[in-house]
This record gives C-alpha cells, structure tokens and sequence, in this order.
C-alpha cells in the first residue's frame, strides 16, 4: 500500500486532482457549515436579491461572493449544496451499480453453461444503446425523486461493471490459483468469494471512479433537462438551468459558476481514475 | 503392492467453443472448425500405492490432461477414474480430498491477495481437518517442514521467488495429508539450482510421508530421477510404460529412443563431449492425428503394417509395455 | 583462428529503477574469434541476456551502457549513434530471441517481412529480396519454401516459426548472430533439430554465435568456448571440455552437480543452498559467497581472476587449487 502511494505520488497533476476531489467532498460534507445560507429553505430567500451580480451585499447583511440566482440563492452556498447532491447521486449510483455488475459479471464468468450468454447479450445489447436515453426513459416513467434518479442512473451504468467484472473474472479464472482452490476442494462460494472476486478488484474499481464521474455528469443532464430532483432542493444541473435563460441577458455567472464546480469536480474525478487504471496495469508497469 | 489410483480406458476431447461469432460466420460461408481436439485416448494405467510413476512426453502430448483427470479436478469424457475404489470427481466436482496437485507455475497458483498461511490453512480448515484457532501454528509448522520461515505466513506471494513459492505450493497440497500427490511440472520453471532444491524437497517428503505421487514433466532427466515407473506419451496415448531403468537403459519405443537421443547430454569423465541426436519431423496435429501408429511419418521403423494399423500396447518379456509393432 | 571479431571491455550495463542501481552488467570482458561460438550460461536474473542487448544496442530505459568498450570488427559500438547502430543491426549482426511469435509481426507474410528485412539494408529490387528470402528459409530446412512465403506466421508452429527467424537473422549473412535462449520454448525434438542446424549452419557459413542460455547441456553441445555469468559477472571462461570437465568456480561445480541427469535417480541431488541475491543490494565482494562452501573472510573483498587465458575463473578459492 505504502508503494502504492510512492507511486501514486510520482504523477503531480493526479496528486492535485485527488487534492481537488478531497477538497470538494470535504466542502460538500461540511457545506452547512461554511455556507452563509441554507439554499433549500425558502425563508431565508429573498427576491429582491435575485440574479445579483457577484460580490453583491444582500439583505442577509453578507457578500454574495459569486452572486445569486434568479429566486434569490446565494449561488456559492447553491453550488456546495448542489454538489452535495451530486456526489450523493453518484456515489450511491456507482456503488450499487458496481455491486449488481460485478455479481452478474463474475457469476456470468462462473456459471458458464446457457447463463453465461443470457447475461452477457443482455449485457451487451445495453451497452450498444445510449445510456442517457435509457435514463430518460425511466425518469419519465418511475418519476422525480431520489429513489427512481439512482434506479435509471444504476440501470444505464450497470452494464459497464458487468462488462468489467466478467472480463477480469474470466481471465482470473484461467489461473492456476483458482483451478488449485478447486482441486483441494473448495466449495464453489469460498472460490468466488475469497479467491476470484477479491483479485477482479482493481479494474472494478478504476471503472467504479469514472462512473462515479459519468454518473454525476448524467444527473446534472437529468437535472438539466428538468427530469432530476425537484426544483427546490436544485443540484448543480438544475442550477445550470435556472441560469441559462439569463446567459444572453449578460447575467452569466448563474450557469457558469455551476458549470465551472461541475467540470472541475468530473475533470478530477477521471484523472485520479486514470492514474489508478495506469497503477493497476500491469502492463503499463514500469 | 497395490493398486491405489486405477484409471480405466480414459478418453479426453475438448470440442472448440461455437461462440455467436461463429454460428454467424458460419452462416455466411466461412469454414468454422468445430473438430473437437482429441487430448487422451483410451488410457489405462494404475499408480501403486507408495510409488511414483513419472508422466513424460512434448507438448501437446496429453501428460497434463491425464494428469488432470487422475487429480479428479478434470472429468474424463470416456472412461472411469478410482482412487481406492472410488471416484474423485461426482457431478463434474472435484470431492475427495485424499490427492492434491502441485502445478507448474509458482507465479500462477497462489492467490496474489491471500497471506501464504492463509493459502496453506484454508484447505485444512474448510475440511476439519484442524480447527480453526490451529491455523496459524499449522501453517508456521508446514512452512518449517517446506524450508521456510514460519513467520512468512504473514506475507503475501509477491514478496517470494519462484523456488520458494513452489515450496509454499508443495506446503499447500500436503497440508491436506492426501495420500497422493500430483506434480504437474513442478520445477519446469525454476533456475537449475532452485529445481535440484526442490526435486530434493520432494524426494524428502516423500519419504518421510510414504506419499504415493504422479510426477508429469517433459524433462526426461527429472523424470528419471524421481520415478519408480515410467509412461511416456504421444499424441494423446501411453508408448511404452515400465520401470524407470529398463525404460532409460533399453527404450523400446522408436519414439521413446529418439526423445532421448534428442536430448543433449553432458558425458563427464572418460570422454567429456555432449552428444545428441535429433528427430526428425514436427508433432503432428492432435487435431488430425496421422492413421495407423501415430508416430509412424517420424519413426525410421515405419512400415505399411505401422501406417494402417494400431499397434496396441502390449507387454514384453519384462513386463514393460510397448504399442509398437516393431518393438 | 583470426583476429577478434567482437572484443568486450569491462562492460557495465545499469538499470536505474525506483529501488536504486541495478547493475544488470557489472564488468564483462570476453572477446570472440570469427566463425567461433561461444555459450553464454547463466540463470534468471544473472545478466546474460542484458549483455546480449547490450551488444547490438538495444537496451531499454530505463536500462543504459554505463561504462567499458564493446569493438565489433574495430569499430566502437558504445556510444554509437542509433542510425550507425541500425546499419549494423540486422545486416552484420543479427540477434535470435526466445519468443519468435514477438518477433514477428502476425499480420505481415513471412515473404513480405523477409523482403523488407532485406531492403531495409539495401538488398535491391523485390523480386532478388523473395529469391533471397526463399534460400534463406530452405537453408534453415523448411521445407517448400517458396511456397512457404506467402504464409503468415500464425501458420508455422512454434519450431518452424523459430526457423523462420533464424532465416531473417542470416539473411545478410551477418558476421555475428547472438542468439537468447532460443530454443528454450520448444520441446526436446525441435530443439535438437535447431541445435543441429545452427551448428551446421554457423560452421559452413563462418558466422560467429553467441549463444544465450540456462541450460549447461544445450550451450555445450554447441559452444567452442563457454561463460558462466552469476549477479552480472563472468564467474568462469574457457574451452566447453575443460569447464565441464575441471570447473574452477564453485559455482560452476554446483550448477553441474545439481543437474538430475548426473546424479543417481532416487538419490538427494548436490544442491546450491539459497537463492540468486538480488542485483538491488549487492554485499561488496564475491556475489556467490553466501551461497558457496568454500567461502571464508576473504571472499568479502572482490575476488580476483585465477586460471588463464584459455580457461579461468573469478574467485578467492578456486577448485582444483587446494581450499
């Protein structure tokens, strides 16, 4: 582990995005703490500051350090929220859809016989098909809400792990160890558990770090679309798109400054995936 | 002596996989080969208890597949496998615990993410064979009789060598006191003077257990050294099989000969010069294995009885087996 | 014999990787007739095959030529600018390795990769380049082989494959072919063809041979000379004969008494105690002290060079001469 982080810490633009990941959970768990206003109680909102500029003092007696939005949001307090939000969704998203892929990968992997197709072409034919448009399609149907976000967000990534997981767990599977667990013999659960699963880790989680990425890039395009969570509790999506009818009038900062939290966090995100794909590489190993 | 393990006209075929890909290139005319490959052939053999017979013959030849199969964790496509009597294999599982496998690659057949004392214990107490509070002193114990430092039960694979490692497998497999062992190659990929230490390893195990062993390895010399009885293989089915001397001494299978005329040898003392004498020819494909004998388009001996019929495997005088007609 | 064709000095090749300086090389000297053939033995890890990329040039970062002299027919190769070293490679030294299906590119013919190992050095107009390539292959006993050019790699097995790549390296008829354990992937049968052709082949055609390998038996039923190379050294040289026959190095004596094929079956084999040290954290003095019988207080100081031109070895106590 020790060389693991001597090697992580040879790549300075992963050290800083993990830095920037960090620092933007921390700001997200602790936003109630270093925000000057609570976004999603409407009675600290106050319409005669709407879409001021950044920089404005508003009736709260405080700087609006990167202005407000159109119902009178402080958007710096907006965006810690929103992230808030985001990272619930994807995290939560990322991890059951890891847990429900890795489980039909490696048991596709292990089954063999008529299961393993059955999964695997369901498998795939997903994959050929647009995730967003799947997610669309069951926000429309199970509608708004935490719950029915994080089902279309699961069943538009799933696929992905199965992919993986069925992969790493058919190229495991070849090795001696395996075929040594099963010649003491093993029971078949001890083989999966103890043996093949814990070594088809590393590639679920680099593809688990992006999909948290691609998962909260999903939401906020829910969100923005207007399909996300409910306009009063506004994730950085709905943020973007509150602001954008005001973009031509000059007022940019609503949709940018969401914006910009947005792209960081996902920037981030995907370099430290990228590193962690390069580290568990074999091959790339130096 | 008797007869532990008993193999009885054993027959392995591996049919190639039709994927969706094929089914479709098949549909458009293209020529997908569905030939299954023909690995063991109506092999009969019986390991006695306390001795180990050696298992040699090139690549391709079958000696793993066998191996497989008499180690019960491969079930043969014809044929009956019993050790003491009974199966090791009941619904394409493996359920006896009295034969366990060394394999070849050290690198390849210890968990990379399990603690060796994990490795070695996990047999033992899945089975009950000591509780589970034993384990750490069990495996401290094997580790010691293996040649190791029992405090390197708390590391992991990566941060041992190859000998090693293959000591840490053997640990492994006689852990869970099987009466037989298997070794599939178990020193083919070790530096010379890491295999002399691990051939001695087992000669001292073996001993000391009366282990009864199956010794698979293309490595003529190795196999000479450890086994009492030798099989040699070709093209998926047993040559010549008798004791390891007569074997080497007088080889009676043009095959046999010519595998070791081919390998060099160091001639010390009298008249120092290393000699060696090829075969000629490649493997045949076990895909389509030549009529008749199928070593005849390689044997000098050939002749049109050799090309059209089989010869079968039949005792000479001493008691060694030989399937040839010219023996 | 003629004047040397390769002549090593103090050769020192060393990686540097996150763990400090791995000294893969640590001072080879040898030098090679022409026409002669020499083994080069040595386990995993002892630096035999770094020496052999060492001497045509490829090594790899982070791998480099740190220090000594390598003249091939005069000429300074250390230090050598990469398009000199190209015009080299392949046309006056050729280079054989263990894996032939690396070597050659599976979606290119035999025919067309030969014709443009030929051209690369100027071999002239493509219908010269196939009838070259054509002797080529025949010479190295495959069978049809004109027929043969137009199949793709994946359509030799594994010992016509290597034979193939033994074709590409004669092609130009080299002066020098360094071979790494080449025949290690096959099996007994083909190996012994393959052994028996080089020989043949080395001998009509006057090239010289280096010939990498683990295995003692398979160098020497080849070699005119051979060296044994342990921790980046060359612990012994001298005649195939005399090494075998009287080893100097301890060694030496413990490679050849470890092997099965020597020994009395059933019997516990003369073995070398412990493992190969690692090349990270090398004690001063003789590498094989720790692993050696005859070992006392002097062998922690660098071991000096006993015997003679023809046969010698590394080493404080050598065999022969008494503890």
């Amino acid at each position: 582990m020790a060389g693991f982080w001597r090697e992580y810490r040879e790549n300075w633009v992963a050290v800083i995005a993990l830095a920037v990941v960090s620092l933007v959970v921390a700001a997200a768990l602790a936003a109630p703490l270093i925000t000057p206003q609570d976004p999603y109680d409407l009675a600290n909102l106050n319409l005669m500051d709407a879409r001021r500029p950044p920089g404005f003092v508003g009736s709260g007696g405080y700087a609006h350090w990167l202005g407000t939005d159109a119902q009178g949001r402080d958007l710096y307090s907006a965006i810690l929220y929103g992230l808030r939000i985001s990272l619930q969704m994807g995290i939560a998203a990322g991890a059951v859809a890891l847990a429900i892929g890795a489980a039909l990968g490696i048991l596709a992997a292990n089954a063999g016989g008529k299961i393993e197709p059955a999964i695997m072409r369901v498998v795939d034919l997903q994959l050929s098909f647009p995730a967003i448009l799947l997610a669309l399609v069951l926000v429309a149907v199970l509608g708004q809400g935490r719950v029915p976000l994080i089902i279309a967000l699961v069943t538009a990534q799933y696929a992905y792990f199965a992919r993986t997981a069925y992969g790493a767990a058919t190229a495991e599977r070849q090795k001696d160890y395996v075929e040594a667990a099963r010649a003491t013999p093993l029971p078949g659960r001890r083989v999966v558990l103890r043996h093949l699963l814990p070594n088809c880790l590393p590639p679920l989680i680099v593809v688990g770090t992006v999909q948290v990425a691609n998962a909260i890039a999903l939401e906020a395009t829910l969100s923005f679309l207007g399909l996300g969570l409910p306009p009063t509790e506004p994730s950085l999506g709905m943020l973007i798109a509150n602001g954008f009818q005001y973009m031509m009038s000059g007022r940019t900062w609503i949709s940018v400054y969401p914006g910009i939290a947005l792209i960081i966090l996902i920037v981030a995100i995907n370099v430290v995936g990228d590193q962690l794909r390069d580290q568990f590489n074999p091959r790339l190993r130096r | 002596m008797t007869d532990i393990l008993v193999v009885e006209k054993v027959s392995r075929r591996f049919s190639p996989r039709i994927t969706l890909g094929d089914r479709i290139a098949g549909l458009l005319g293209a020529t997908v080969d569905r030939r299954p490959v023909q690995a063991v052939t109506d092999v009969s053999i019986s390991v006695r208890r306390g001795e180990t017979l050696g298992l040699v013959g090139e690549s391709g030849c079958g000696k793993s597949t066998l191996g497989r199969m008499l180690a019960g964790i491969l079930a043969p496509s014809e044929g009956r496998v019993t050790l003491a009597g009974e199966p090791p294999m009941r619904h394409g599982h493996k359920v006896t615990t009295r034969i366990q496998t060394v394999f070849q690659d050290p690198f390849g057949s210890l968990n990379p993410r399990l603690r060796i004392g994990a490795t070695i214990a996990e047999g033992p107490v899945t089975h009950g064979l000591i509780p589970r509070a034993e384990a750490g002193r069990f495996a401290g114990e094997w580790l010691a009789r293996v040649g190791l430092d029992p405090a390197f039960a708390q590391r992991f694979p990566h941060q041992f060598s190859g000998g090693q490692r293959q000591r840490v497998a053997i640990a492994r497999a006689l852990a869970m006191r099987p009466e037989v062992l298997v070794c599939d190659e178990p020193v083919a990929s070790l530096d010379v003077s890491i295999q002399a230490q691990i051939l001695n390893l087992f000669l001292d195990l073996r001993r000391e257990l009366g282990l009864t062993s199956l010794f698979i390895s293309h490595d003529l010399a190795v196999v000479r050294h450890v086994s009492d009885r030798v099989a040699v293989m070709y093209l998926g089915r047993i040559v010549e099989m008798g004791a390891a001397a007569t074997i080497y001494a007088m080889p009676r299978h043009p095959y046999t000969r010519a595998l070791l005329d081919s390998v060099p040898k160091l001639a010390l003392g009298g008249n120092v010069g290393v000699t060696f004498k090829p075969i000629q020819g490649e493997l045949p494909s076990p895909l389509s294995p030549p009529a008749g004998c199928a070593f005849h388009p390689r044997c000098p001996k050939a002749s049109d009885l050799c090309r059209q019929e089989r010869p079968a495997l039949l005792p000479q005088a001493d008691g060694t087996l030989v399937a040839c007609h010219h023996a | 014999m003629s004047a040397a064709l390769l002549e090593v000095r103090d050769l020192r090749t060393h990686f540097h990787t996150r763990a400090g300086v791995l000294k893969a090389v640590d001072g080879v000297s040898f030098t090679l007739a022409r026409g002669e053939i020499l083994g080069l033995v040595g386990e995993s890890g002892s630096g035999k095959s770094v020496t052999g990329f060492s001497l045509i040039g490829l090594v790899d970062p982070p791998g480099r030529i740190a220090g000594g002299s390598i003249r091939f027919d005069g000429q300074e190769l250390v230090g050598l600018a990469q398009p000199a070293m190209r015009g080299l490679r392949g046309k006056r030294i050729a280079m054989v390795f263990q894996d032939p299906a690396a070597t050659l590119n599976p979606v290119l013919t035999i025919g067309q990769q030969m014709a443009m190992a030929v051209q690369a050095h100027g071999g002239g107009g493509e219908r010269a380049a196939r009838e070259l390539a054509a002797r080529s292959l025949a010479r190295v006993g495959i069978p049809d082989a004109v027929a043969r050019l137009d199949a793709y790699p994946h359509e030799f097995s594994g010992g016509m494959r290597q034979r193939v790549a033994i074709a590409i390296a004669l092609l130009h008829q080299p002066e020098l072919i360094i071979a790494d354990e080449p025949t290690t992937a096959l099996d007994v049968s083909i190996q012994a063809q393959i052994l028996a052709e080089m020989k043949a082949l080395a001998k009509e055609s006057g090239t010289a041979l280096i010939w990498i390998s683990h295995d003692l038996a398979t160098v020497s039923s080849l070699a005119d000379r051979v060296m044994v190379m342990y921790a980046g050294r060359i612990v012994e040289r001298g005649p195939v004969a005399e090494v075998l026959h009287a080893p100097l190095h301890p060694y030496t004596r413990g490679l050849l008494d470890s092997l099965p094929a020597l020994a009395t079956p059933g019997q516990r084999l003369a073995q070398i105690p412990g493992s190969t040290p690692s090349l990270l954290s090398l004690a001063p003095g003789c590498p094989f002290a720790p692993r050696c019988a005859r070992a006392s207080t002097a062998c922690g100081t660098d071991p000096p060079q006993v015997g003679d031109a023809r046969h010698g070895a590394l080493c404080h106590h050598p065999l022969g001469a008494g503890p």
